[in-house]
């Protein structure tokens, strides 16, 4: 009898995390569709639109090139020792530009930015919610969902395949620079082999992929900072959770399109 | 004091619950904007369910059963628009968007809402406002968190009047404010309301505001009305919730 119960909780338990989940999928589909709806009919609201983009797109350039750089060159460093095994060490600059431009790019672009910028606007909107400033935009007839999340969403999809655009070429000078100083590559002969076998569709899969991640990291921001409960400590639980899903989502769906685009 | 353009706001018999608990229950009453200014003050405990109240009339919660209708429509959709247009809320915490200068909340509905006007105009008006409830316009130009709690709650009374409403609400407009800045801002409003010839619906545990202000006293406990009666009869009533809620007061 006393295993029954307990079985019955743990069902219990599931099915309430079952509902939640089911929940949670809805409203952020519903936060979704409203934002596209809305950022597609107006009024259009300009300044908080240009101000995420200097947020989301010049500000994340420092820490997006930093790490470009430094994953270029040790790239370069590891493809060499790597292909050394097998003489095959001229495919460094190749496999550094294929691998810069179809995945390192575009995934640690979305991580480095999810980091800042789901956090961020979970922890902004999440303090608006506590504050009753949400309430307030309300009572002023301007809906918090057009005048919060469409401007975050429309600078992400633009600004992440323009960072992650900076994010390949910085990354593929990083590889150029270690191959030229210590990989005993002369600066024609890399730039060669980098040319001659990147196409372009590696470079589009990788901004397709770019426009996805900026579409999960604006929205996890604001999902979480919409349903921020509790005060401060509240605020701190959604801003952890807006950096998680939204990493993971961005991980996940790096594989999906990975599969979709290149899986022949 | 007649048709100074607004309506009624009518509620009939509301009930809310929220996680699963009953937080209104069988609320009903009318503030009429139209013939006479009203000033509806409700009274009551923490948690007895006011702000609620409060936000079913803003649309924020969404009561089971009932009705809340303004000039005798369901306030929905192109009657939220003007209803919403006609009124002016302060939220408790003043709730200013601490990304904005003063003035810009001030004239945030001028802004972003439904009637834009120009910039420059919106500022002039919004400095104008913040001068009618006190503040200098140098504070225009600051940021909400370089005020005082007494000068944000001003700044939040301005962006409320910023388009002269006719109905004003006021959810705790003293809380958090030590007793001179209170009485001077239960002052003010008064002054609001009669200059503006609003009617004016006040959510308070604060017994000198509903001194103050008040016209008609609705006190509320658990989610009901359980007195309702005009502010002078308050001192002489033999209910024993309202000789209870003076007493603690």
């Amino acid at each position: 009898m006393k295993l029954l119960i307990y079985l019955i909780k743990i069902i219990q338990k599931l099915g309430r995390k079952a509902e939640y989940f089911c929940v949670s999928i809805g409203q952020l589909l519903k936060v979704s569709l409203v934002s596209l709806s809305e950022a597609l009919t107006p009024p259009f609201y300009a300044e908080p639109f240009l101000k995420q983009l200097i947020s989301v797109g010049f500000n994340s350039l420092p820490v997006v090139g930093v790490t470009a750089l430094f994953t270029g060159a040790a790239l370069a460093l590891q493809i060499f020792s790597g292909g050394s095994r097998f003489n095959a060490e001229t495919v460094v600059p190749s496999i550094v530009a294929i691998g810069m431009t179809r995945e390192l790019g575009p995934v640690l672009c979305g991580l480095i930015v999810a980091g800042r910028l789901s956090s961020s606007i979970a922890a902004e909107i999440g303090s608006m919610k506590v504050t009753e400033q949400l309430d307030a935009l309300k009572s002023l007839s301007v809906s918090p969902i057009r005048y919060l999340v469409t401007p975050r969403l429309a600078s992400s999809v633009i600004c992440l395949p323009i960072l992650t655009l900076i994010s390949d070429i910085i990354g593929i000078l990083g590889g150029l620079a270690i191959g030229i100083t210590s990989l005993q590559f002369s600066l024609l002969v890399y730039t060669e082999y980098t040319i001659k076998f990147l196409e372009m569709s590696d470079i589009y899969s990788g901004l397709i992929k770019s426009v996805a991640f900026g579409i999960i990291i604006s929205l996890s921001g604001c999902y979480f900072g919409f349903t921020s409960k509790g005060g401060a400590a509240g605020v701190g639980k959604s801003t952890t959770s807006a950096v998680i899903t939204a990493s993971m989502l961005i991980l996940a769906s790096n594989y999906l399109l990975t599969a979709f685009m290149f899986q022949k | 004091m007649s048709g100074n353009g607004a309506g009624k706001l009518s509620i009939d018999r509301i009930k809310l619950s929220l996680d699963n608990q009953l937080i209104l229950n069988d609320i009903s009453f009318d503030l009429n904007t139209t013939d006479n200014t009203d000033s509806i003050t409700i009274i009551g405990r923490s948690g007895a369910g006011k702000s609620a109240l409060l936000k079913c009339i803003l649309g924020i919660y969404y009561p089971f059963s009932g009705s809340i209708k303004f000039n005798n429509q369901p306030i929905l959709k192109r009657n939220k628009e003007i209803f919403f247009n006609k009124l002016g809320m302060v939220f408790q915490n003043s709730a200013l968007f601490d990304s904005l200068s003063v003035w810009e909340n001030v004239g945030f509905k001028y802004l972003y809402g439904p009637n834009k006007m120009p910039k420059k105009n919106i500022k002039k008006l919004a400095e104008e406002k913040l001068e009618r409830v006190g503040l200098s316009i140098r504070s225009a130009n600051q940021f909400p968190i370089e005020l005082s709690g007494g000068m944000q709650k001003r700044a939040a009374i301005a962006r409320a009047i910023m388009t002269e409403p006719k109905i004003l609400f006021f959810d705790e407009p003293t809380a958090g404010l030590d007793p001179i800045t209170a009485r001077k801002i239960n002052y003010l409003i008064k002054d609001l309301i009669s200059d503006s010839k609003a009617s004016a619906l006040t959510i308070t545990h604060d017994i000198n505001t509903v001194n103050t202000i008040a016209d008609r006293v609705f006190l509320m406990n658990e989610g009901k009305f359980v007195w309702i009666g005009c502010r002078k009869n308050m001192k002489t009533s033999s209910d024993e919730y309202i000789k209870d809620f003076l007493n603690t007061e």
